[in-house]
């Protein structure tokens, strides 16, 4: 922390950047919150601890375009954020700092979240500058979606429309998201109107699928949906399950290496195509 | 003033059964860890949070998704209106906060010049029976709005949880119809009077919070907001909605659904104008409906300090101290306004 | 049996005018006894079934209140749906909702109508019942902007109101266009031109967001008071009975309070 406080100083004094986007201890809550460090500002309240759960990537696209250069301090999942913003071009890597700090697991409610459990990836693979430890990466396992494979349809569909009944259509999943940023997100679409918009189970359901491919192969299992869900409906297990089919069959993790194009926007030619190749149960 | 009239504590549940086989009747319930309100069916222990509840009670007069009428999809025009739903009900056990939003959405829906009659009609088929509070939650803030957790205003009965008594009293015609009963009875005593404390988010008035919409401050106030729309549906007296046509298998309903101004297809045209793009012009527009434009409509500011929307906020974000906030840079302003001398005031 | 005052009446559509390339108008008539009796600025909300409903100003209204006219320009879903609706088709109305422009306040007055494109359609029943009541008021004159010839809409009423010699008309386009010898230039730079002084008169605007903008500066530049220059808003209004919320101005509704004010009336940021 210290070192990290050192540089985000220095970097303030040779005027690399103009703001920085991090992490601020909250008195009010005892928590922390985002926030965002000018120059000759304090940094004595800027914190890096187990409670800096909240990916910040998505602050960064309105903060380039306030801020000529931004440092954004990164755990390892938030990094790969970053990478899936850089790669569609939503942000230049020529307007940000990467402040990769290595993360020990971050918590929720005072316990490990989930995500921190399958991680393996603890420094961000984008940083101009490392602090802390960097651990081995790590294969990803997908343990919490094989359980779900192992349902029969009929219990897998109960398991989830019994969460998704309860969803009120708050769009904090879509609002936290770094990749939902369309223009006109396809839930407000009105011509054709895609998605009805009441909260009811079909509607919902109609959502949440949707919103999971328009993820397939962008998603970097920040997880952050799941985290700010009102109705704690399960939603990483949907994004990572389409993680899980885009990794077999494109070898690809989203995020995970710097400027490598989503599997879904580009064509190669050893692509697998089941459906041509008639294998697709 | 009608008498107090006391039950044993013991003897509720049996008093609850006994108004069940009459009304339909509701009770907070405990499902998932959240409180919230549900049909009474004699399952389970009656128990009653001696604070706020979870979820507001917006949802049973108002409910999120209503049909208003139903239609026919192969046909050019079959709209009908719907039948509203009759049987009388008694909500029991809500508290002081849950009324006074009950009170903003009449004024909302019924002391306008075209009434919702579904509205209406729940608000008369219910006979609300009100516990005081007696204590206040975390996040509770009702003594910074005008009210105490143990105000009775728009409650039909209000009870009072004391000892191994509960004390009932009636405040309404229609509070009557349910004290006739062999487990209340008529005293002369009464429960005793609670000091409640100021709160903690004191705010400015409905006229300083106007002069601050052009003010650089909803950046700030912005800042971090998601503007998801959680802090709108968990709001007791957040009642924006939408009008919407929607069908399934040859049949159509016209439905209103909650809204919400926070979420920015709100205010999106058709052609794609939207007066309120940006996060800080709805977290402006939210800010100012609740403590300004509210009070300039109705006579009331429409935060009943509840702090559902604290609770549900998915940053822990508080929306009353946003409101704190606010109020001091008003008076930032105001003591560098007294500063300037008066002939330079132009702005 | 109280009616829920968001569930529409049936009206038919008696008739159907193409007035632009975008732009339909609809006489509608409503069923059985009912009756639609708007004063002039007044709007309905007008549904297709399955479709949802949206705000029209109505243009005109024929004799007797049970007929009306609106007018629609096709820009999203519903407005699709009405252009492509038939003669004897029914559609759902509510309304009539709204305040009106103050006409009888007027009385005396010269009258200065603004239109751009088919921000003409909610001034048309002003002018229609001037003309109506001739003798009750003074001179009129209109300004009507399009953007191209195509554009130009109730072109049959400006051949009337041209050849009216109690009125005058000026009828421009916003860039040079083949074909089109009048006049060139957006409604505000027309305005100026003109040089129109406020005297005795009052004047009422409506168009696209930005020219209502643009228009109330270039009538403020020739000393127009705020409280001669009327307008029309329409933000996105969706009950009409001011409770839905989305169309407030601060503590005012478009919908209820509205849509018909006077520049001293709603705050700058509002135009």
């Amino acid at each position: 922390m210290k070192e990290l406080r050192k540089k985000i100083k220095e970097l303030f004094e040779n005027g690399e950047v103009d703001a920085v986007l991090g992490y601020r201890e909250d008195p009010a809550t005892g928590g922390v919150k985002a926030a965002v460090f000018k120059k000759d500002e304090t940094l004595d309240d800027m914190v890096f601890d187990g409670r800096c759960i909240q990916n910040l990537v998505n602050y960064l696209p309105t903060l380039v375009a306030r801020y000529r250069k931004v440092g954004v301090v990164l755990k390892g999942c938030d990094g790969r954020s970053l990478v899936t913003q850089l790669v569609e071009h939503r942000i230049s890597k020529s307007q940000i700092i990467a402040l990769g700090i290595g993360c020990e697991g971050v918590e929720i409610d005072g316990r490990e979240a989930e995500k921190c459990g399958d991680c393996a990836t603890h420094m961000s693979p984008v940083a101009d500058y490392e602090f802390g430890e960097k651990e081995e990466k790590k294969e990803p396992t997908f343990a919490r979606v094989e359980e779900i494979e192992k349902m029969s349809p009929v219990e897998r569909w109960k398991f989830f429309a019994d969460y998704f009944a309860k969803c009120e259509r708050c769009y904090a999943c879509r609002q936290i998201c770094p990749s939902c940023y369309c223009e006109i997100c396809i839930a407000d679409q009105q011509e054709p109107k895609w998605i009805e918009p009441s909260a009811k189970l079909s509607a919902n359901t109609m959502w949440h699928l949707i919103r999971a491919y328009h993820l397939a192969g962008r998603c970097a299992d920040c997880g952050e949906c799941e985290r700010v869900c009102p109705q704690d409906i399960p939603l990483r297990l949907l994004n990572n399950a389409l993680e899980k089919a885009v990794h077999e069959m494109f070898g690809v993790r989203p995020g995970t290496v710097p400027e490598e194009v989503p599997p879904l926007v580009v064509l190669n030619k050893d692509d697998p195509d089941r459906i041509l190749e008639g294998k697709n149960e | 003033m009608n008498k107090w009239h006391k039950i044993k504590k013991t003897d509720l549940q049996k008093y609850v059964s006994r108004l069940a086989e009459k009304w339909e009747v509701w009770i907070p319930r405990l499902v998932d860890g959240k409180w919230e309100f549900g049909i009474y069916d004699g399952a389970r222990d009656l128990d009653l949070p001696e604070s706020i509840i979870d979820v507001s009670l917006k949802n049973l007069f108002f409910p999120k998704r209503r049909a208003i009428a139903t239609f026919d999809e192969n046909s050019k025009w079959s709209l009908q209106p719907v039948s509203p739903e009759r049987r009388p009900r008694i909500i029991l056990g809500l508290h002081p906060c849950d009324a006074a939003g009950i009170e903003y959405m009449d004024k909302v829906f019924l002391q306008s010049e075209y009434k919702d009659v579904m509205y209406k009609n729940e608000r008369e088929r219910t006979i609300l029976v009100g516990m005081l509070c007696n204590k206040m939650g975390d996040d509770c803030h009702c003594t910074d709005r005008g009210l105490t957790p143990d105000s009775t205003s728009s409650m039909d009965v209000a009870f009072v949880n004391e000892g191994e008594w509960y004390f009932f009293r009636s405040l309404t015609d229609k509070g009557k119809r349910i004290m006739e009963s062999k487990y209340l009875k008529e005293t002369d005593e009464g429960p005793t009077k609670n000091e409640w404390p100021a709160g903690k988010y004191s705010i400015a008035s409905p006229e300083e919070f106007m002069e601050m919409y052009d003010d650089s401050i909803w950046h700030e106030l912005s800042d971090i907001c998601l503007t998801c729309g959680i802090c709108t549906y968990a709001c007791p007296t957040c009642v924006c909605f939408l009008v919407a046509d929607e069908k399934f298998k040859g049949k159509g309903e016209r439905v209103t659904v909650w809204d919400s101004c926070q979420l920015q297809s709100y205010s999106r045209m058709a052609g794609g104008q939207n007066t309120r793009k940006t996060p800080a012009s709805r977290v402006r527009n939210r800010t100012l409906d609740k403590f300004a434009y509210s009070h300039l409509r109705y006579g009331r500011i429409s935060c009943t300090g509840c702090g559902r929307c604290i609770m549900v906020c998915p940053l822990k974000r508080s929306f009353p101290q946003l409101g704190a906030r606010l109020s001091e840079r008003i008076r930032e302003k105001e003591k560098e306004r007294t500063k300037v001398p008066a002939e330079s005031k132009e702005e | 049996m109280t009616t829920i005052e968001l569930v529409p009446k049936p009206a038919t559509i008696k008739r159907m005018i193409d007035e632009s390339r975008d732009v339909k108008s609809y006489v509608l008539e409503m069923n059985e006894s009912l009756t639609m009796p708007a004063l002039p600025g007044q709007f309905v909300e007008v549904s297709v079934q399955g479709y949802g409903e949206a705000t029209f100003a109505v243009t005109r209204k024929s004799k007797g209140d049970r007929e009306f006219t609106i007018s629609v320009k096709r820009i999203g879903h519903l407005t699709k749906m009405l252009h492509r609706a038939a003669t004897g088709d029914i559609v759902g109305v509510r309304g009539p909702y709204g305040n009106s422009f103050p006409v009888d306040d007027w009385k005396g007055k010269d009258i200065l109508v603004i239109g751009g494109g088919i921000g003409l359609a909610p001034l048309r029943p002003v002018i229609d019942h001037i003309l109506l009541n001739r003798k009750d008021y003074g001179s009129m004159e209109i300004i009507f902007g399009a953007r191209t010839p195509d554009d130009i809409l109730y072109k049959e009423d400006l051949k009337m109101w041209e050849s009216d010699k109690s009125i005058l008309l000026h009828k421009t386009i916003d860039v040079p266009f083949e074909g089109w010898n009048g006049r060139v230039g957006v409604v505000p730079a027309v305005i100026r031109d003109l040089g129109v002084k406020p005297d005795r008169r009052v004047s009422i605007v409506c168009g696209p967001p930005i020219m209502i903008k643009f228009t109330a500066a270039a009538l403020r530049e020739l000393r127009w008071p705020d409280d001669r220059i009327f307008t029309t808003l329409e933000m996105k209004m969706q009950c009409g009975i001011g409770q839905c919320g989305r169309c407030n101005i601060g503590e005012k509704f478009i919908c209820k309070d509205g849509p018909v004010f006077s520049l001293d009336q709603i705050p700058e940021h509002a135009l």
